[in-house]
């Protein structure tokens, strides 16, 4: 590792050790970063994996986990041999909606549980339990755990379906916005380092995530022939010398590893 | 770094905006007591243009404030500590909304609370909310902050960081763009120099601040291929003259570094004049080892099969229809086929190593370099870094010429150069058949598959050039190559690994060179036959048409303008401090190259001796036809690397890695790291 000093500052490293190489070391302690890829690019496996470096650490980690419900998770990474039973999760996945009750929306902070993985059964939700999630709800959630002990690393496993779940927040784009730079200031202020999972919005939209990140890493994925060519790139990092270049990357046995 | 040039005769003094590049492009600096727009997506260097234009502020004894409403002051500081000690004087306004409590709090306007306060003073630790108040961001309460700051203490330049953020947090029920172009007109009220960064998700969305704004200077940043380019350009200025070129630029940590030496064209994003390399990226010394070039796995692994006496037929196949689609331009094309040759090869090793066990030391070597290749690109994707279509061209044309008349039986290639002889298109006017002496074309004798005699040696010094000589038949070029593409061989069904055996599951025993678990079983049976049946007749045929569509340079529907237009960008990229390496005099001696070049296995072999020089022949002749200005792969200096290291797997295979590593066009910063260090580094384990 011979970049150049930037200046110093705590990293932390994302377990990824080809990728902490493109970092210069890491990612900065304390600010939130943007993982930007399509679906089955590897976002959700990088954010595990940087929790997972942080369990090793023996820090405290969390996963908001919308897109899928741990119980999936939990099964998916069986083949790598993770365990994940230490990672507290917030599942915030919606379940099934019940549609027919607009009015009386419950909010996830009521509904929910940090839970740790070991204790995630099998069992689906039921559309009885089906509530709306909210981007506040996230934030008060997390800081009435945030009282008894500090994480230090979080997952949003992603913002794009938080975005399109969330119920308010769809009817004011406004809201939306000032609630998810909130929830981001929030963890900044708590000293967590934070992977905000987002697929690729479309150019011409700027959202508030990419505005309020320190930083961005793009897994692409593309075809050449029959064989799939995947890539990571440190598109922008605040603070830190980093690698430019896209560098191939492969999910493997092992997991996530760069090139 | 003037402070404040003469601006128009008879104006007053411009200020300069603490970057001398920027300055130069603006005709001397900004124009005094106007808002003016940044401009560019996140990442590019705006906050740090924009502390710049602070800091000269500073040093010329002004006072300035920087209103910051995306990053918090102490990341802002430790961000830039390059910019001390003059940052530390700048003032801050933390204009970062609070925390949202979501319950019923005392509202407190933010000018009440909080103040500016010079960096030097700012925590390390980032701005807690208070416990029992959060305040709220609104415009009007900033623009009634700035006009007491503003007086409070004459601040004579201002930043506002970011107004898109402005816009996304604070501006909640107005009209983002109303509300844009009020603050703006606020702003030139207030009779401040003053710029704003936006942040700009597209290159060419006109924004309604952008109307308004007295002058932008808008950042670019554009990815070509693995390169990423970043430019500055003045778009609007008014009352004064300015650059209106786009010039690249990287950041350093005292800010950019605008170099203005160089153009970049707008529209094709090439660069049109200027010699100085591109800025290869913020890494000043080389972090991340390079990766090998697929060519160089190419290279190394028909090598290793010309020596174990395998039959290489169907990847020259897709070599050569590599080279024909590389000629036309079109490298998307040519790097499917090239991974296509890279699978091909990776496929053959299994019934070698069952077939093959031979005593001869060389021969194990390479048998087991072939397994070691084999097994790495099995769990995952081959490294593929392909040079731009010029590059490629003769390298390629390079490794063919090489290869060619080992393994393929003879008649096929005098017909194939006696084509193209004779009428050299008129393209390439600079083709000097070099004196070649007669080095007859029907000697080497063809090989059966399982001797296991080396193969590549006797290259006619000739032949090399005569493939980068342009051929007539632009007609049967155009059939051909079409035919090439339309119908690639498909692919054995072992490399297809379906997506979720590659995802997630069972690791392949790391160490063992056996076939990986993971590889669905029924496969393994379909590749078996090919290497042995392909029959060394058909694959020449083919490869007479696909070669001879290489040679025209119009070849046929070069697929993709854009490609070809980076091709060209990228061509102009080694500039003059590479050339004198790049082209050493045609009389060069020979021998030269043959030392870095000879791989491992050399000496063992005999006929070797004689390869080297031929081989290094036609690296050695004058530019090809195309136009094309002198690859440096091509030359004997920086050829030799032949990386056989693939992936972190298979330490075994480093021990065959000569050489400096591979240096294309595109390797950007492409420091000179160990070649040794990428196995060490993380040897396969197993989780």
């Amino acid at each position: 590792m011979s970049l150049p000093d930037d200046g110093g500052g705590v990293r932390v490293a994302t377990g990824v050790s080809g990728l902490d190489r493109m970092l210069g070391g890491g990612l900065r302690k304390g600010r939130p970063y943007l993982v930007t890829g399509g679906s089955g690019s590897g976002k959700s496996l990088l954010g595990l994996t940087f929790l997972l470096e942080g369990l090793r650490l023996e820090e405290e980690v969390l996963l908001v986990a919308v897109d899928e419900p741990p119980s999936e998770i939990m099964e998916n990474v069986q083949a790598f041999g993770w365990d994940l039973s230490a990672v507290k999760t917030l599942d915030a996945n919606p379940g099934a909606r019940a549609i027919k009750r607009q009015a009386a929306v419950q909010e996830i902070r009521t509904m929910t549980d940090l839970k740790s993985m070991r204790d995630i059964s099998q069992e689906t939700k039921r559309p009885a339990d089906a509530e709306d999630i909210a981007i506040q709800g996230i934030q008060l959630k997390l800081r009435q755990q945030m009282a008894g002990k500090s994480f230090s690393r979080v997952v949003v496993d992603s913002m794009t379906s938080i975005r399109r779940f969330a119920v308010k927040a769809s009817v004011d784009p406004q809201a939306e916005r000032t609630e998810i730079q909130s929830l981001l200031r929030f963890l900044s202020e708590s000293n967590v380092t934070a992977l905000v999972l987002a697929t690729p919005n479309d150019p011409g939209v700027l959202t508030p995530e990419e505005i309020l990140t320190r930083g961005e890493i793009l897994l692409t994925r593309k075809w050449i022939g029959d064989r799939s060519l995947r890539q990571v790139k440190v598109v922008r990092m605040r603070g830190c010398a980093h690698d430019p270049e896209r560098r191939p990357f492969v999910i493997g046995a092992q997991g996530f590893v760069v090139g | 770094m003037a402070q404040a040039s003469a601006g128009p005769p008879g104006g007053e003094p411009r200020v300069s905006t603490g970057n001398a590049g920027l300055d130069a492009m603006l005709d001397g600096g900004l124009v005094a007591r106007r808002p003016y727009l940044i401009v560019g997506p996140s990442g590019t260097g705006k906050t740090t243009l924009a502390l710049q234009f602070l800091c000269a502020g500073i040093r010329n004894g002004e006072r300035a404030l920087l209103v910051t409403l995306e990053e918090p002051p102490n990341e802002v500081r430790a961000n830039h500590r390059g910019l001390a000690p003059e940052l530390g004087k700048v003032d801050v306004f933390d204009a970062i909304p609070d925390v949202m409590r979501y319950e019923r709090a005392p509202f407190k306007d933010i000018a009440a609370v909080r103040s500016a306060t010079p960096f030097e003073r700012v925590s390390e630790e980032i701005r807690r909310t208070p416990e029992l108040t959060s305040i709220e961001v609104t415009i009007t309460a900033l623009e009634q902050m700035l006009r007491t700051e503003v007086q409070r203490h004459a601040y004579s330049r201002i930043v506002i960081d970011s107004l898109t953020a402005l816009q996304y947090f604070c501006m909640k029920g107005f009209d983002i763009v109303a509300g844009a172009q009020t603050f703006l007109r606020y702003l030139s009220d207030l009779r401040v120099t003053t710029i704003l960064t936006v942040e700009a998700p597209l290159e060419d969305v006109e924004t309604p601040e952008r109307m308004l704004a007295r002058g932008e200077i808008r950042l670019f940043r554009w990815e070509l291929d693995d390169v990423t380019v970043r430019a500055v350009g003045v778009e609007k200025f008014r009352g004064s003259s300015h650059d209106l070129r786009l010039h690249p630029y990287r950041i350093g940590p005292t800010g950019l570094d605008i170099n203005l030496a160089v153009t970049i064209s707008r529209d094709t994003r090439q660069i049109l004049q200027g010699t100085a390399p591109l800025a290869p990226g913020e890494i000043p010394s080389g972090p991340v080892e390079p990766i090998p070039s697929t060519l160089d796995v190419l290279n190394a692994e028909l090598r290793d099969l010309a020596l174990v006496g395998a039959d290489t037929g169907r990847i020259r196949t897709e070599l050569e229809a590599a080279l024909a689609s590389a000629r036309s331009g079109d490298s998307e094309h040519a790097t499917e086929r090239l991974l296509r040759a890279v699978a091909i090869g990776a496929t053959l090793p299994d019934h070698l190593s069952a077939a093959t066990t031979h005593p001869d030391g060389e021969i194990a070597r390479a048998l087991h370099r072939l397994v070691a290749r084999a097994e790495s690109s099995r769990v995952g994707e081959p490294p593929v870094r392909v040079p731009e279509p010029p590059i490629l061209t003769a390298r390629l044309a390079k490794i063919l010429s090489d290869l060619k008349p080992a393994t393929g039986p003879e008649p096929t290639v005098p017909m194939l150069f006696s084509a193209s002889g004779p009428a050299p298109m008129g393209g390439a006017p600079t083709v000097t058949p070099a004196p070649t002496p007669s080095a007859p074309p029907g000697t080497p004798t063809p090989q059966p598959p399982a001797t296991p005699v080396p193969t590549a040696p006797t290259v006619p010094p000739n032949r090399a050039e005569a493939v980068s000589t342009p051929v007539v038949t632009p007609r049967a070029a155009a059939t051909t190559s079409h035919a090439a593409r339309a119908s690639p061989p498909p692919l054995p069904q072992a490399l297809r690994l379906p997506e979720a055996t590659r995802g997630a599951n069972k690791p392949p025993s790391p160490g063992a060179p056996s076939r990986p678990r993971h590889l669905p079983t029924g496969s393994r049976p379909t590749p078996t036959p090919t290497p042995s049946v392909s029959a060394p007749v058909p694959s020449m045929t083919v490869s007479a048409e696909t070669s001879t569509a290489a040679m025209t340079p119009e070849a046929p529907a070069p697929k993709k303008r854009k490609r070809s237009t980076t091709g060209a960008r990228k061509k102009a990229i080694p500039g003059p401090p590479k050339e004198p390496t790049v082209l050493p005099t045609p009389g060069s001696s020979p021998p030269t190259p043959v030392a870095p070049t000879s791989p491992p296995p050399v000496p063992a072999v005999p006929a070797a001796a004689t390869a080297s020089p031929t081989e290094a022949a036609p690296s050695v002749g004058p530019p090809a036809d195309t136009g094309f200005p002198p690859p440096s792969e091509v030359s004997p200096t920086s050829r030799p690397k032949r990386r056989v290291v693939r992936k972190k797997k298979a330490p075994s295979v480093v021990g065959a890695t000569a050489g400096p590593p591979p240096e294309d066009a595109s390797a950007a910063p492409a420091p000179a790291p160990p070649p040794e260090s990428p196995p060490t580094e993380r040897p396969p384990e197993t989780p």
